[in-house]
């Protein structure tokens, strides 16, 4: 992948993959670090990522297990969130239908809300989910419908309280 | 407020974001590459790390006897700086960045203690999947600051109350021992401890395996991360991890009370024996 191609590529899938890390993990802006650490990452192993036969897939997995990493470090109080890459947030907050989603989302178990978010925001069929996360296809499968009734649940729940 | 339709199009409104530019992404990506050449070529050797004779070998059996960690007798000059032959990447996936680093960043992370090291070399790998791993040398100023690191680490992770997860999660991290009935290969005192996801169903999973072992002044630790969980993958996963670093194991005895000879070394064995 030439510096051309590697441009076209950060380009067109960054906003992409923000929305599925921010999705996963209910915060923008960490999403939007890890995205681009996810970058830097993949330009310095670029070799690799000419192998690799989803490049999306290698920089979003790369990104959300950067998110995970440092979550567990903030939980536990070893380490303060590293502000450093990002230039100053001058984006606007996302909406408030946006916030009440990601906070849905954040209530379903891990591996339902992974597999929402890789079929519906990230676009994925179930053998390619199956494959990013390592699980049978069958698995998935089971997650994508217990996490949408779920979902659909907390949704109504949240619109009730409204 | 939003339907479950709506995560079809969760991308629309959301408001576009900031982020740098690519050309300083490619600068950044530059210069970690360069950082890890650098290391790799003036740092690690890949050179079996094995010494002939060294009484902390097991024979045929890979599993070593149960020794016994000598008191420190104030041997004049621990080693506080990693050689660079030392081989830390044997057996790990490649390609690996190997760097020298203050805070170990060790994952995972249970407990409260402190890190007193004199030097500290880190590797570690992500897969493309969901694989990583990690392998950490700390030396410290003698042998009995390393006893004191090893029982502090070892304290501290047999104690940890399980982690709640993100809130509605259903789920929490859970650390537990993994018994051992071995010392590893090459080192005088070794334990194992595991970190997991319980879910609320009763499934584990995103195993972090931990293996700590300690030769004279050095600790050496080794972790690595598997998205399957629960005591079959422990069972298979230990061994495994053990094998892929025998040569760095083997080589720990460099930094023990009586040091085995150096890759290279002048033998003391007099020609024609």
């Amino acid at each position: 992948m030439d510096e051309a191609e590697f441009d076209d590529f950060y380009t067109s899938s960054f906003q992409r993959v923000v929305a599925a890390v921010y999705a996963m993990i209910g915060d923008r802006d960490e999403a939007q670090e890890c995205v681009q650490e996810a970058f830097v990452r993949a330009w310095s192993h670029r070799r690799r990522l000419d192998r690799a036969e989803h490049p999306e897939a290698w920089v979003r997995t790369t990104a959300y297990r950067l998110a995970v990493s440092r979550w567990r470090r903030t939980v536990r109080g070893r380490r303060a969130p590293d502000r450093a890459l990002s230039l100053p947030a001058t984006a606007a907050p996302p909406s408030e239908s946006h916030v009440a989603l990601v906070a849905a989302l954040k209530r379903l178990p891990e591996s339902q809300r992974r597999a929402l978010v890789l079929h519906h925001i990230a676009d994925l069929p179930v053998h390619e989910i199956a494959r990013e996360v390592g699980a049978p296809e069958g698995t998935v499968k089971a997650r994508l419908s217990r996490g949408r009734a779920a979902l659909a649940a907390l949704l109504e729940e949240g619109a009730s309280r409204a | 407020m939003p339907e479950l339709h709506d995560l079809d199009r969760f991308e629309d409104g959301l408001p576009t974001m900031n982020p740098l530019p690519a050309p300083e992404i490619r600068r950044r990506g530059d210069r970690l590459r360069r950082r890890r050449i650098g290391l790799v070529a003036g740092g690690v050797a890949l050179v079996a790390g094995l010494a002939v004779g060294s009484p902390l070998l097991g024979g045929s059996d890979d599993r070593a006897r149960d020794l016994q960690p000598a008191p420190d007798t104030g041997k004049a000059a621990w080693i506080t700086t990693v050689p660079d032959d030392f081989p830390l990447a044997d057996g790990f996936p490649q390609p690996s960045e190997v760097r020298t680093q203050e805070d170990p960043e060790l994952e995972p992370v249970c407990g409260h203690w402190q890190v007193t090291a004199e030097e500290i070399k880190v590797v570690h790998y992500t897969g493309e999947s969901e694989d990583s791993a990690q392998r950490v040398l700390m030396l410290f100023k003698d042998s009995d600051a390393a006893r004191a690191q090893f029982a502090a680490l070892r304290s501290s992770t047999t104690s940890c109350d399980p982690v709640p997860g993100p809130p509605g999660s259903h789920e929490e991290t859970i650390y537990g021992p993994v018994p051992l009935d071995h010392v590893a290969t090459g080192a005088e005192e070794t334990y194992a401890f595991s970190e997991q996801i319980q879910h609320d169903d009763g499934l584990v999973s995103d195993l972090t395996l931990v293996e700590v072992s300690r030769t004279g002044n050095a600790l050496y630790f080794d972790s690595r991360y598997t998205s399957p969980g629960g005591d079959v993958v422990i069972a298979e996963e230990l061994p495994a991890m053990e094998k892929a670093s025998r040569v760095p194991l083997g080589a720990m005895c460099r930094f023990a009370q009586t040091p085995c000879p150096q890759p290279g070394a002048p033998s003391t064995t007099p020609s024609g024996s």
